[in-house]
């Protein structure tokens, strides 16, 4: 009898059931947007620093201290270190390997053209790597720089003489893009000079817009450093620092082994560098302080904003469903009432209501949750231009939320009415 | 005159006849009571006088006008200037006051009068009883405002229905002498009723059987 | 009692009559609303806000000779000058940069005079280890180039300027770490520098950071290249435009999440009074018994729900301060300045929602047949 009367609140009562699922299913669909929000922002957020520059700097452990003012290099070549250009796909093999999501690395020459001093920087612009795993990666500039304004083409890797000058030079010399371009250089052989095809202008809004940058493999030939490269930058996702982050910054081994083993398993910048320092040999890693501590800051505070954001529409959402839970119960007191008179106990009654807001909440909030990842989906496109990851956990969370409220909701007005007598109740007191 | 004047008046529904070929005519200052047992379609016919539903077929005067031919808009006025109706259940609004309740007659009609209100009060004898909600009034004397409410208007007829069927015997007599009351002083009353004591002291007693009207005295 | 008394009497009593259920779908309303009203006063002082922590990043306009040669400098005071051009209160920081290639421990490396009090304001990044320096004597040294030279804090190291063979021994009280460049140099009180470089009352570069967008910054160094033709100053455009990119997420984000919580504030406030109507159909059906046309039913209608609108919109202003102020001191660490803009924006939208959320009700209302109601049991 208990499920004849359940099925037939649903299929003859449906439309008044349907107002009650429709409101949980709202508020399910708000809680489940914003949690999802609120778990993917993070990520998203710290793709989107990634235009702030690489945040981590890789560079041999030096003999000299290099003469470095405003970028320029005034150390003799044969006092400066190198790394292994061949030895920079391990990158790809540490624990936060999927974190690395682009690095280059630069070799850099000074140079004269026209009457102007500069630079060129060697790098890789798009260049495939293999890594250890037999993984093809494709990384370098074009990914790392990739808040640069290029006027004209990226230059290819494989072309030895293309060049893309900066911004800031080229309107000092008058070079457009398509223009060939001779600078002169300062060889361990001797002066030499280099005729070079501009394939583009980029704007870089810093220092870089007075600088020539050009395949990392003519630096290596002029320079006669076949296969090194002085300094690699990494461009990493990382998480927040905190207390346990910045002790073992200092010193890793005053970690207790279970801490160690929390930390090495966070991204934290400082996990990351160590564990760079592990996988390449004679290497100094370091977090480039001015980019990874504002990321880590800007971070935070985003992912603060939307807790609260989450705690207050949970809780505004919980408010609304437990209002109508009320409201419907309230509205049907006359059957509450009559089942009453009719000798039912009052638990039974309880039981009669108790199934069916559970069964609502169910409903709602599957619907709800659905719903909520469409409305995250849309704001996702709309603010970071991609679609959020599903959290799966999202979903029991919202299902309880969406029951569990929905259950307040009725069973304190339920409560009420199953306690007045049923005379009362019936002729509406 | 009359003021209310029925013929043939049908109200089907579907091939069943809630009313057939009803006539019924009320002179000022009548007091008819309509009789019958339920499913005798007095709901039916009270709500067709009190201008809260149309016929099938056939037409309504009420006090000259013909209704059957006026939109739902023009029926809610002719009930407004001309109708005062009171129901078996005495509905009051129940948050508003014992003279509010007869302000929102009044309000709906023309203009707010408190004076006029608490004089009407006075007239069914609850004067004191103006700042009371519904819920701090016996039945008596909740049906006794659902009259004041009823009269605040210069109504051409009081439509009641069944006014004495929730109230127990003393508040009976109470509410009987009050519409006694009203029928001496000119009022023109049709009142359903199935207490064949109160349809008694009717001037005119009616009865309805399937919808079909056949007179008694 | 007139009839607009009259009417105002009957809207608050029936808002009163059904106080629990009122007062819940009225909490739900308070809360939506307040969140809101929170927001928005938060969307106006993001970009404000941001913008400031976001000058963490460290300096966005660099100072530097108009003639480019290598070794040309500036005059101090010069500097000084162009810092009068910006507004005291968008200066967050700057400091003048001298740069000199000395000698010490047997390696070769540069010290770089500057201002102490400035660099902290301008570059908040630095990681110090130790202390800042208080007298002229003492310096500052980047963690890289200490290791190198196996120095500790506390320690002392003698320099010898290339250029001029000037010598001077000083005690390092500290080093920093910034993974870049600078964990390679010294740093000494620029008067110092200036002493040992022979360039009395001169600088290389300036370093400022300044409140601003990209669009003002620009505007502000061609300000100070033509008041100051030896000068030109150069945005550091990287931080200012991704900064502009950031904020505008963010508040593209705090809009949308708006919307989201007032399409949801709607349907709840909307599904009571749905109910609500529903509960009294006997009191709707009495009215029209007694001559209330639709239209005035629908009047009452709007004229509670305009109340519990005005209501809500009060009450939500009050939380959404609280909300605003919460999410102001733990984010921003600043209290959010009230706008009597945002007040009446949220009021005239909670009577907006609590109408929207009628007008169903409403429909339904004018739908209830009198006779049947009245009849009913």
């Amino acid at each position: 009898m208990f499920w004849r009367m359940l099925k037939k609140s649903f299929s003859k009562g449906l439309k008044g059931k349907l107002l009650a699922v429709v409101t949980i299913a709202f508020g399910a669909s708000l809680a489940s947007s914003m949690l999802n929000i609120s778990l993917d922002i993070g990520d998203k957020v710290n793709r989107e620093l990634k235009t702030y520059g690489a945040n981590i700097l890789v560079e041999p452990r030096v003999e000299t201290v290099p003469v470095n003012i405003g970028g320029v290099e005034y150390n003799p070549l044969q006092g400066q270190s190198f790394l292994e250009e061949a030895s920079l796909s391990s990158l790809k093999t540490i624990f936060w390997a999927n974190n690395i999501l682009s690095f280059t690395p630069y070799l850099e020459q000074p140079a004269t053209t026209g009457n102007q001093d500069t630079v060129l920087v060697g790098t890789w612009f798009n260049k495939e790597i293999t890594t250890p795993a037999g993984e093809k990666v494709v990384t370098g500039a074009a990914s790392l720089k990739a808040w640069w304004k290029v006027n004209g083409q990226w230059a290819e890797d494989s072309t030895e003489n293309q060049a893309m000058v900066g911004s800031e030079l080229a309107e000092k010399i008058g070079i457009n893009p398509g223009d060939n371009l001779i600078v002169l250089v300062n060889t361990p052989s001797g002066s030499k000079e280099q005729a070079l095809k501009v394939t583009g202008v980029f704007d870089s809004g810093s220092g870089d817009d007075r600088k020539v940058f050009v395949p990392l493999a003519l630096i290596q030939k002029l320079q006669g450093t076949s296969g090194k490269v002085s300094k690699v930058e990494v461009s990493a996702l990382t998480t927040p620092e905190n207390e346990l982050a910045r002790r073992a910054a200092k010193d890793p081994k005053s970690l207790s082994s279970e801490e160690y083993e929390r930390w090495y398993c966070t991204a934290y910048v400082g996990a990351i560098t160590y564990q760079i320092e592990e996988i390449l040999p004679g290497v100094r890693a370091n977090a480039i302080r001015q980019v990874a501590e504002s990321e880590g800051l800007i971070l935070g505070k985003i992912q603060l904003l939307m807790l609260l954001l989450t705690a207050a529409a949970l809780l505004s959402a919980a408010l609304g469903i437990s209002s109508l839970m009320t409201t419907k119960v309230l509205e049907r007191s006359k059957e509450i009432g009559l089942l009453k008179a009719l000798g039912a106990e009052g638990w039974q009654v309880i039981a009669l209501f108790v199934a069916e807001s559970v069964i609502s909440g169910i409903i709602g909030g599957v619907l709800g949750y659905l719903m909520g990842l469409g409305f995250a989906q849309i704001i996702g496109q709309a603010v970071f231009g991609s679609g959020l990851s599903i959290k799966i956990m999202v979903l029991p969370i919202v299902l309880t939320l969406s029951v569990g409220v929905a259950l307040l909701g009725s069973l304190s007005a339920i409560r009420m009415l199953v306690n007045l007598r049923p005379a009362e109740v019936l002729h509406g007191r | 005159m009359n003021i209310l004047e029925l013929k043939n008046v049908t109200k089907s529904y579907g091939n069943v006849h809630a009313l057939k070929d009803f006539n019924l005519s009320v002179a000022p200052g009548e007091w008819v009571s309509i009789m019958g047992p339920s499913g005798s379609g007095k709901s039916t016919m009270l709500n067709i006088i009190g201008c809260m539903d149309k016929p099938t077929s056939g037409s309504v005067l009420i006090d000259g006008i013909e209704v059957t031919t006026r939109s739902n808009k023009e029926l809610t006025e002719v009930r407004r200037e001309k109708i005062g109706l009171v129901f078996q259940q005495f509905h009051l609004i129940p948050h508003l006051t014992a003279l509010e309740n007869i302000m929102v007659a009044q309000y709906y009609h023309s203009l707010t009068d408190e004076q006029e209100a608490l004089k009407a009060l006075e007239r069914v004898g609850l004067a004191q009883r103006a700042k009371h909600l519904p819920s701090q009034l016996s039945g008596g004397e909740q049906q006794r405002v659902c009259i004041a409410r009823a009269l605040i208007n210069y109504p051409a007829l009081i439509l009641a229905d069944e006014p004495t069927g929730n109230l127990d015997e003393d508040n009976e007599k109470l509410v009987i002498e009050l519409f006694q009351e009203l029928h001496r002083e000119g009022h023109t009353i049709v009142m359903v009723t199935h207490d064949n004591e109160v349809g008694e002291l009717a001037q005119r007693r009616v009865r309805l059987e399937h919808g079909r009207l056949t007179h008694i005295a | 009692m007139t009839k607009q008394a009259m009417y105002l009497r009957m809207v608050t009593a029936a808002l009163k009559n059904r106080k629990s259920r009122v007062a819940i779908a009225l909490l739900a309303l308070v809360l939506g609303i307040g969140v809101i009203s929170g927001l928005l006063s938060v969307y106006n002082d993001i970009t404000l806000k941001m913008s400031k922590e976001l000058r963490s990043y460290g300096a966005n306009l660099v100072l530097v000779p108009a003639q480019q040669q290598e070794g040309s400098t500036l005059k101090l005071a010069k500097l000084n000058r162009v810092l009068e051009q910006v507004p005291q209160e968008k200066t967050i920081g700057y400091s003048p940069y001298l740069y000199g290639i000395v000698t010490g421990n047997k390696q070769r490396f540069v010290a770089v005079g500057v201002d102490f009090s400035g660099i902290q304001k301008v570059s908040p990044y630095w990681r110090l280890d130790g202390a800042w320096p208080s007298a002229d004597n003492q310096i500052v040294m980047g963690s890289a180039l200490a290791e190198q030279l196996e120095l500790n804090v506390g320690q002392k190291l003698s320099i010898t300027a290339e250029e001029t063979g000037k010598t001077e021994s000083l005690q390092v009280v500290g080093t920093v770490s910034t993974g870049s460049t600078e964990d390679y140099q010294v740093f000494l009180e620029l008067k110092k520098a200036q002493g040992l470089l022979d360039k009395e009352g001169q600088i290389h570069t300036a370093y400022l950071s300044i409140m601003g967008n990209s669009a003002e910054l620009i505007t502000l160094a061609e300000k100070i290249s033509q008041a100051e033709p030896d000068i030109k100053a150069n945005p550091i455009q990287q931080i200012a435009r991704s900064e502009g990119v950031i904020l505008e997420k963010i508040r593209t984000l705090v809009y949308l999440v708006v919307i989201v919580i007032l399409a949801s504030t709607l349907l709840c406030v909307s599904t009571t009074m749905m109910a609500m109507v529903m509960e009294r159909r006997k009191e709707i059906g009495l009215r029209k018994a007694l001559g209330a046309t639709n239209r005035a039913i629908a009047g009452e209608f709007l004229g509670e729900s305009a109340l519990f609108g005005i209501t809500g919109g009060v009450l939500g202003s009050l939380v959404g301060w609280g909300i605003a102020q919460i999410i102001g001191l733990s984010v921003f660490k600043a209290y959010i300045t009230f706008r009597p803009s945002v007040l009446m924006a949220v009021i005239i939208l909670s009577v907006l929602v609590a109408w929207v959320a009628v007008i169903m009700p409403v429909r339904t209302a004018a739908n209830i047949d009198p006779a049947l109601v009245l009849k009913g049991e």
